[in-house]
């Protein structure tokens, strides 16, 4: 059982969970993900690892509340347990210097680019850093980020802060900001992460980006986790979670992850207190 | 502006942009407007609510009135000149709604990828809270997405304000998320002024002003009735179901009528995929005019779709049971039915049958297996007998004329959670200066509105209706001879209320069916009958069970003939099962489940929607409402229909239901016998139109008065003596019932609020009895005990135990050992009450919801 040292919301419905996971802690590296359950009959899910502390040996994760299990998990309080907090599993990510880094994170992908972004940095890079959501109540971390990156750039849809738009002004930020990245990363739901591609593939950058599919194991044997890229079938928590943007079949990949959407909402279908968030 | 009543208006002419309309005198601009069909937007309007002009938007320019008056709290007046769309209040309202928005999470209403987002995203995030559409209960029905689309909003030009607030999941049916509430005041004023509950009120002040009950207290201790009239007005997705807050948009809306009381509230059922989603109110004019209350509200789709529904035949082999098709459960029902001598034979049906199906019941019974013994635990529903009943029901009875009376006397009835719409009613009536006088011996929601609560004692409220009836006729609070030793009100009490209904006018006298389960000497259907001829005055009698009418009429009963006409006496009943006085070989339950253990019979049949707690030998699947077609008859006799509006091919997930009719149709055909030809529903009801006079032949929503039989025996229970002293069992119908189930046992929210649990006393006998809240207690009754937990209820009369004696044991485990007072017949019986075992810990508040179970 991994105990829960920390469980809070820090901007609306998107949680900060960090757990007491000393083997974790000590292996974790940017890009990795944990298969966390919140209970003994409750679904496995993957969340990226946002940050460790491997003296302290605990594991920081950033997840969105949007379904059952992810609402056991937010409730939880500081000394509850969990079953299963396993990891660190995926590929790490790619570091390397490959001279101007553009990270871009949206939602829970503001905190889990958070390690890529510092250890990109560390590697010598120059790195932007792209923070989004759809108001400034909903953007984070913003402190930490600055730490690990040159700028930072805020883009929000109704203009709170930073510039008024969505993920597709991307070129036009690029110019008004001065900035020619070698490489972007991509960390947050799977509609910014195929937009973003879409924008970049015309100005020729290489695009990656942290695939998120519905997973069970997490270590390459049951498949739910596949996606097509460059026409090949590949398993996100093996052969990723990062994938080249402009590769991934993105409408079948948006088509699988809608799966099992009568069944995600079959358990909400009640009246009492206890089964509802 | 007071709502007028609607016989006393008159009709004006005005002119709205440019255009000359009609409309009845002292309406709103706004409603004018709106009857019309012209359009003028509003977020806090509602035609049932006093004008709040909170939200600003329905500014319009009214020629000779200075700047931009509301429309929603300007009167109309004869010749008026109203321009409801300026470009001045185009640029207006674009900026009102633009300040409305920046205190909601609207970003998403201003994105300009709104359209491709939606477009990819196939289901709503089911979010903790909503920071924007995708992630909110309303996406896709929003009245402020239509707002936003109507007046061309592109951007919000003001700081964002995002309040904050924590979710409240934390009491059953509905949550509230107030951090995208627009302030509107719709769900406060509909608490307050309609539904007269008063839970709602606005909280604090300025931009902290919050919707919520008073003290911080939740909705179930701010006594909450849970009719969702507040769901239903919210404009945005601050107050959502929770039972459906994920579905999404519907695919369709159908008007349909609710199965679980005699009301028949007209409801609107959104149905997704193929199936209910959930259930709105229908704004009719004749029954409910846009309200419900929680049964119809909020219990419809778990009713329907809980995982425990029956859904294939069953059959019991030696010590096993077996799913079977169709073809091989008829095959063996029929094997146990033929040759059977009439009286071993028994058939059960609910009251909560539709009519066709009802009369299918019947037919099978006395057409096919020969027999007469055919028996409804609608019986119980009618204390007093079938000839009493025939009587009452050839009242002129009305719901809507409650609303227009000047004089109201409710019997034995609060409408919290229990025919809530005759509550609004009264309520109406009140709002036009009605005068409301009330007996009951429990204090009830209906006695806070009056200064006349009569309290006598349990059992003597029929006494004290028959003194005010006096007063009715003679048009004077004349010299009744009333002892007040005997029915515990005092003279000068009943000499006030006396005077008050003595005034006259036009009079809706309401019952509610408590009253009549302890009415043994049948005095207040004596009143009511005395009252008969007096002009200007309706009725209503309640009963439980939604078609229990419809059982009268068309013969549920075995000395009853379609037609309310006599059938020889003789055969047996559910009440000689029940006794041990009979035994027959072969009992078939249709909706029915009242034994707590298997009866003893050889075979037993169940067909509902839910196995019976109980073995049986064979358990044919029957389609709940949404699933087939039918007609109710609700107390009025009004004949509504029920909307088939699930449609789903047989299959290994779906099973293979069928309706009532159908199922006895096949099992006819299976015997060889031809009596029920019928092909659908439509063909049941044009044979009912022939067979018994006065019933129609489609579904016709006028109120019918049944024709009175003299011949219909009524007979009085046991008759206790009433005396002040000494501790009594009252034994209260129970609600909650939908055929052969306790919706509590399938309805989460239900059981959470657990209304009919416990063993109910005033908390100042508990005190005097040394008991706390929860306590395990004995009830030895003549001859047997019954265990369970004490609940306090202020509510109570003192000296009184009052337990609700359920029809159905419905998988409620603590009901269990309610199992002996099925026996007890008659009601006030004397008791004792012997402490069993302390509850550990502090005492809980009264009525608060139980725990819920972790890792359900």
């Amino acid at each position: 059982m991994y105990r829960v040292v920390v469980r809070r919301m820090i901007v609306p419905n998107i949680h900060e969970l960090i757990v007491e996971a000393p083997l974790v802690a000590t292996a974790a590296q940017p890009g990795n993900f944990v298969i966390v359950r919140p209970d003994e009959t409750g679904e496995r899910v993957p969340l990226t690892v946002a940050d460790w502390d491997p003296e302290g040996g605990t594991v920081t994760s950033i997840f969105l509340q949007v379904g059952a299990s992810t609402a056991k998990l937010a409730r939880l309080k500081a000394g509850d347990e969990i079953p299963t907090y396993a990891g660190p599993l995926g590929k790490d990510a790619e570091i390397a210097n490959f001279g101007t880094v553009l990270c871009v994170g949206g939602c829970y992908g503001i905190g889990s680019i958070y390690p890529v972004a510092r250890a990109l940095h560390e590697a010598g890079n120059t790195v932007y850093v792209l923070v989004e959501a759809r108001s400034r109540y909903l953007l984070y971390w913003q402190e930490k980020l600055r730490q690990v990156c040159a700028r930072m750039i805020e883009v929000t849809r109704d203009g709170s802060a930073g510039y008024k738009g969505h993920i597709t002004r991307l070129p036009e930020i690029l110019t008004l900001e001065k900035i020619k990245p070698d490489r972007i990363v991509v960390n947050g739901c799977t509609f910014l992460m195929m937009k973003a591609s879409n924008v970049t593939r015309a100005l020729g950058i290489r695009t990656i980006v942290n695939m998120n599919p519905i997973m069970i194991d997490g270590t390459g044997m049951c498949g739910v986790c596949r996606l097509t890229v460059a026409g090949k079938m590949k398993f996100a928590c093996v052969d990723g979670p990062d994938f080249d943007g402009h590769e991934v079949d993105w409408e079948e990949f948006l088509k699988r992850r809608k799966t099992y959407n009568p069944e995600e909402v079959q358990p909400l279908r009640r009246s009492g207190c206890a089964s509802h968030f | 502006m007071k709502p007028s009543r609607t016989r006393d208006a008159r009709t004006i002419e005005i002119e709205i942009d440019h255009r000359a309309v009609e409309c009845p005198e002292g309406v709103s601009v706004l409603r004018a407007a709106e009857l019309n069909g012209i359009y003028i937007p509003s977020l806090c309007f509602h035609k049932d609510l006093t004008p709040f002009g909170g939200c600003r938007l329905c500014m319009v320019e009214i020629e000779g009135m200075r700047g931009y008056p509301l429309a929603c709290s300007t009167a109309v007046q004869e010749g008026m000149k109203v321009l409801s769309e300026t470009t001045a209040l185009r640029e207006i309202r674009k900026e009102i709604l633009e300040l409305i928005l920046s205190e909601h999470p609207s970003s998403c209403l201003v994105c300009t990828e709104k359209d491709e987002c939606r477009d990819n995203q196939y289901t709503i995030r089911k979010s903790g809270v909503s920071t924007g559409c995708r992630s909110c209960p309303n996406d896709g029905e929003c009245e402020l997405q239509s707002l936003v689309e109507k007046l061309g909003v592109t951007e919000i030009r003001y700081p964002i304000y995002y309040r904050g607030y924590e979710p409240e999941h934390d009491d059953p049916f509905f949550d509230r998320d107030y951090n995208t509430c627009i302030l509107c005041g719709r769900c406060v004023r509909m608490c307050q002024e309609v539904r007269g509950a008063s839970v709602l009120a606005f909280t604090y002040r300025g931009p902290k002003a919050q919707i919520g009950p008073a003290f911080g207290r939740n909705h179930v201790e701010a006594g909450c009735e849970f009719c969702g009239a507040c769901v239903s007005v919210c404009p945005t997705g601050a107050l959502a179901d929770k039972a459906s807050k994920w579905d999404g948009k519907p695919d369709g809306r159908e008007v349909s009528t609710c199965p679980f009381c005699a009301i028949g509230c007209q409801i609107e059922l959104h149905h997704k995929n193929g199936r209910l989603s959930k259930v709105h109110p229908h704004l009719d004019p004749e029954i409910n005019d846009g309200q419900l209350c929680v049964r119809g509200r909020f219990c419809l789709p778990e009713t329907t779709h809980h995982h425990e529904r029956a859904r294939k035949p069953v059959l019991k082999r030696g010590k096993y049971f077996r799913e079977v098709g169709w073809p091989e459960a008829l095959e063996d029902v029929a094997a146990r039915l033929q040759d059977l001598k009439p009286d071993d034979f028994l058939m059960v049906v609910s009251p909560d049958l539709t009519n066709e199906s009802l009369f299918a019941a019947q037919k099978f019974v006395r057409s096919v297996m020969k027999s007469n013994n055919i028996d409804s635990t609608a019986r119980w529903a009618l204390p007093g007998g079938l000839g009493l009943w025939t009587d009452l029901l050839s009242l002129p009875i009305s719901i809507k004329e409650i609303g227009q009376a000047d004089t109201v006397i409710a019997v034995g009835l609060d409408t919290r959670f229990y025919f809530s719409v005759v509550g609004v009613e009264i309520r109406r009536a009140l709002r036009h200066g009605a005068t409301l006088v009330t007996i009951d011996s429990r204090d009830s929601n209906l006695a806070r509105y009056t200064d006349h609560w009569l309290r006598p004692y349990p059992g003597m409220e029929g006494r004290v209706l028959r003194v005010l009836a006096e007063s009715l006729l003679a048009g004077a609070a004349s010299g009744v001879p009333h002892q007040p030793g005997e029915t515990g009100v005092d003279g000068a009490t009943i000499e006030r209320a006396s005077k008050a209904v003595a005034k006259g006018g036009a009079v809706a006298i309401v019952v509610g069916p408590s009253a009549f389960a302890l009415d043994s000497r049948l005095e207040i259907g004596e009143a009511l009958l005395r009252l008969a001829g007096r002009e200007q005055t309706t009725f209503l009698p309640l009963v439980h069970g939604a078609n229990t009418r419809g059982a009268l009429e068309l013969g549920a009963f075995g000395e009853c003939l379609p037609g309310v006409v006599p059938a020889e006496a003789g055969g047996i009943t559910l009440e000689d099962v029940l006794q041990g006085r009979a035994e027959p070989k072969v009992l078939y339950l249709v909706g029915e489940a009242p034994f707590f253990e298997r009866p003893p019979c050889q075979y037993v049949i169940a067909q509902d929607i839910y196995r019976p707690p109980f073995e049986v030998d064979a358990l044919l699947p029957a389609s709940s409402f949404a699933e087939a077609e039918g007609t109710l008859t609700n107390i009025e006799g009004r004949v509504q229909e029920i909307v088939r509006i699930e449609n789903l091919r047989d299959g290994a997930l779906t099973g293979c239901t069928r309706p009532d009719w159908l199922i006895f149709r096949m099992l006819a055909e299976k015997l060889s016998r031809t009596d029920l030809p019928f092909q659908s529903a439509a063909e049941i009801l044009e044979r009912i139109h022939q067979e018994v006079s006065g019933f129609p032949g489609r579904s016709d929503r006028r109120p019918r008065r049944l024709d009175a039989r003299a011949e219909m025996r009524s007979h009085q229970s046991a008759v206790s003596p009433v005396e002040n002293h000494g501790r009594r069992l009252i034994l209260e119908p129970g609600g909650f019932r939908h055929r052969g189930i306790d919706l509590s046992s399938v309805v989460e929210g239900l059981q959470e609020l657990g209304l009919e649990e416990g063993f109910r006393l005033h908390p100042d006998d508990l005190a005097e009895l040394g008991l706390r809240e929860g306590d395990q207690v004995v009830l030895r009754l003549d001859g047997f005990d019954v265990a369970g937990a004490v609940k306090g209820d202020e509510d109570c009369p003192p000296g009184a135990v009052v337990v609700h004696r359920p029809h159905a044991y419905g998988g409620i485990p603590q009901r269990r050992e309610l199992g002996p007072l099925y026996r007890v017949s008659g009601n006030l019986v004397p008791i004792e009450v012997v402490a069993k075992e302390r509850r550990e810990g502090a005492s809980a508040p009264l009525a608060a919801p139980k725990e819920p179970e972790s890792g359900r």
